[in-house]
């Protein structure tokens, strides 16, 4: 089997595994020498499941060949963040305090990959518990972004976002709830999307904080995140907030033209330093769209500059609420970082928290205003490129910012809000690192973003290109 | 790098991003900014609040989080948000 196959999307894959022309152990095998030449220099995998996904891989394989497809994820390889229960699989969510965590069951999204049919190659690298923007792991080492292995993987989600792109798996399943799905796409150059709130279980994913927790995919392409999120959405009764509204076929509805679209693009916020390259490349992307026959219209979105104190007093609290059972007895088990953000949230005042979801009810209105003129908002993913690994400070168009605060910026709004928003990358700076596009739409309109999304993804070839990995 | 350089980044929060620079920084003595002595000391005394006693090793670096995130709560704090309840995502679907 060529070696090409591995680099290849869902889209490519599936009709090649439905028709037999390729088998999923063959494909399985070619990925995991891929994951063992690769792991050792970008450190993507916490637990590499040979075992099991090889075992996957052969029943998908026997399944198949009696004529029993289950679909477009059937057979594929696809990695899940350590955040994710996984039965009889180490579950660490990044951390020594579940170091030895074996779950004795799955959590729903996953459940919904294997009965799709998935082969599971392994356990990705994250940030501590979510609980960070770089993957900078004190407990398992940093994951590497393949087109510099010298700079961090963006977090928390990134040894998923440099798997995907380094085609150690298909497709990734992650979590987001400060940008952690979009910020590893956007550096690592792959489609991140964060769905609404509630579009996607949270039972088994390892809380950061409840009210702000998405789970969603990051894969190859847009058209890969739809069939991803097809597979995954829907209610469930294990998750109170988990929504029961129907979903569409995705993949169907989101193939169309753009023409007459409106784009909104935020005068406040958004464009406020930003690394040149990046606003040149994001604005290149815009007037694209603006080609394939969408209209530009400025919209206003005010008082998001309250944003990162909501995001910091919501998440503190959640979060430090959660660890405190852990906290009294394994507290030295804690990365030093994590630790300060969990005891920090102990002296947030109960008042502050309370304002800060309330003021959701806001933000979203807000948004709700912008998008009575303009059916998606467009944005970089991200204000700077990706640090090297242990650098705490990026150039953010002229300024110096802390990587944290760069970073959660232009992603924040849409985890405060619930609306769902996607990243894909739209080029690469000088230096050859890629730059990520956001394209964010209202509540559970997912299909219009993928929309936009893809129609801006095939008019270009940055999907198609891949990191040299020695 | 100096410690004041890091936590005071114009308007904006200074989460601890827990790199071994930052923290080595943090922890190998160097005097907090002035604005955040103070809060070192408020934390310190809340243990009778909080039912637990932070180590002298934390009560630095939880401080000047604490202070950052306090300084970017200022226009949080004066929004005006009327009789505005909190979203509750249960509504969505």
């Amino acid at each position: 089997m060529s070696d090409e196959l591995s680099l290849r999307p869902i889209i490519v894959l599936a009709p090649l595994i439905q028709s037999k022309q390729i088998s999923p152990v063959e494909l399985f095998e070619n990925v995991l020498e891929r994951i063992h030449k690769l792991q050792p220099t970008l450190n993507s995998f916490i637990t590499i499941t040979e075992a099991e996904g090889r075992r996957a891989a052969t029943e998908a394989e026997a399944d198949i060949r009696n004529g029993h497809y289950r679909g477009p994820l059937h057979g594929i390889p696809i990695s899940i963040k350590d955040l994710f229960a996984t039965h009889g699989v180490r579950t660490t969510a990044g951390s020594k305090v579940l170091g030895n965590w074996v779950p004795d069951y799955d959590a729903t999204a996953v459940v919904r990959l294997r009965q799709a049919g998935m082969v599971m190659v392994g356990k990705t690298n994250m940030h501590e518990f979510a609980y960070g923007v770089t993957n900078d792991n004190p407990h398992y080492g940093p994951a590497r972004n393949p087109w510099d292995p010298t700079r961090v993987a963006g977090g928390s989600s990134g040894g998923s976002g440099a798997a995907v792109a380094s085609s150690q798996c298909t497709a990734s399943l992650g979590s987001d709830s400060g940008g952690s799905i979009r910020i590893p796409a956007a550096v690592c150059g792959v489609v991140g999307l964060k769905p609404t709130y509630g579009r996607v279980s949270r039972y088994g994913a390892i809380p950061l904080a409840w009210s702000l927790d998405h789970v969603g995919p990051l894969t190859k392409t847009v058209e890969d995140a739809a069939i991803m999120l097809a597979a995954i959405a829907g209610p469930d009764p294990k998750d109170p907030s988990a929504s029961s509204r129907p979903f569409p076929d995705y993949r169907q509805e989101m193939r169309g033209s753009i023409r007459g679209l409106r784009l909104g693009v935020p005068r406040q916020y958004f464009f406020q330093h930003v690394d040149p390259e990046i606003q040149k490349l994001v604005s290149a992307a815009i007037l694209q769209l603006e080609n394939l026959g969408a209209t530009r219209v400025e919209v206003d979105i005010p008082d998001l500059e309250i944003c990162s104190a909501m995001e910091a007093h919501i998440t503190l609290a959640e979060a430090t609420s959660y660890h405190e059972p852990y906290l009294k007895k394994q507290a030295d088990d804690y990365g030093p970082g994590v630790r300060t953000n969990l005891e920090a949230g102990r002296y947030l005042l109960a008042s502050d928290y309370v304002k800060s979801q309330r003021a959701r009810t806001l933000l979203q209105r807000n948004f709700n205003e912008a998008f009575k003129q303009a059916e998606v908002i467009v944005s970089p993913t991200v204000p700077a490129l990706p640090p090297l690994i242990g650098e705490v400070l990026v150039q953010s168009g002229g300024q110096q910012e802390n990587v944290i605060d760069a970073f959660l910026r232009f992603n924040i709004p849409y985890d405060l809000t619930g609306f769902p928003a996607i990243s894909l990358p739209c080029g690469f700076s000088a230096s050859g690192l890629p730059v990520g596009l956001q394209i964010a739409g209202k509540a559970f309109d997912e299909v219009t973003i993928l929309r936009v999304a893809s129609a801006y993804e095939q008019s270009t070839r940055w999907h198609t290109v891949h990191p040299e990995l020695s | 790098m100096d410690v004041s350089q890091f936590v005071s980044s114009p308007g904006r929060r200074a989460w601890i991003q827990g790199s071994a620079a930052t923290l080595t920084v943090l922890f190998s003595g160097s005097q907090l900014p002035a604005q955040e002595a103070p809060l070192r000391s408020t934390l310190d005394s809340m243990s009778s609040v909080t039912g637990l006693h932070l180590g002298d090793q934390w009560l630095d670096p939880v401080a000047t989080l604490v202070n950052a995130i306090l300084e970017d709560s200022k226009p949080l704090r004066s929004l005006e948000l009327g009789a505005l309840e909190p979203a509750t995502h249960f509504t969505c679907g």
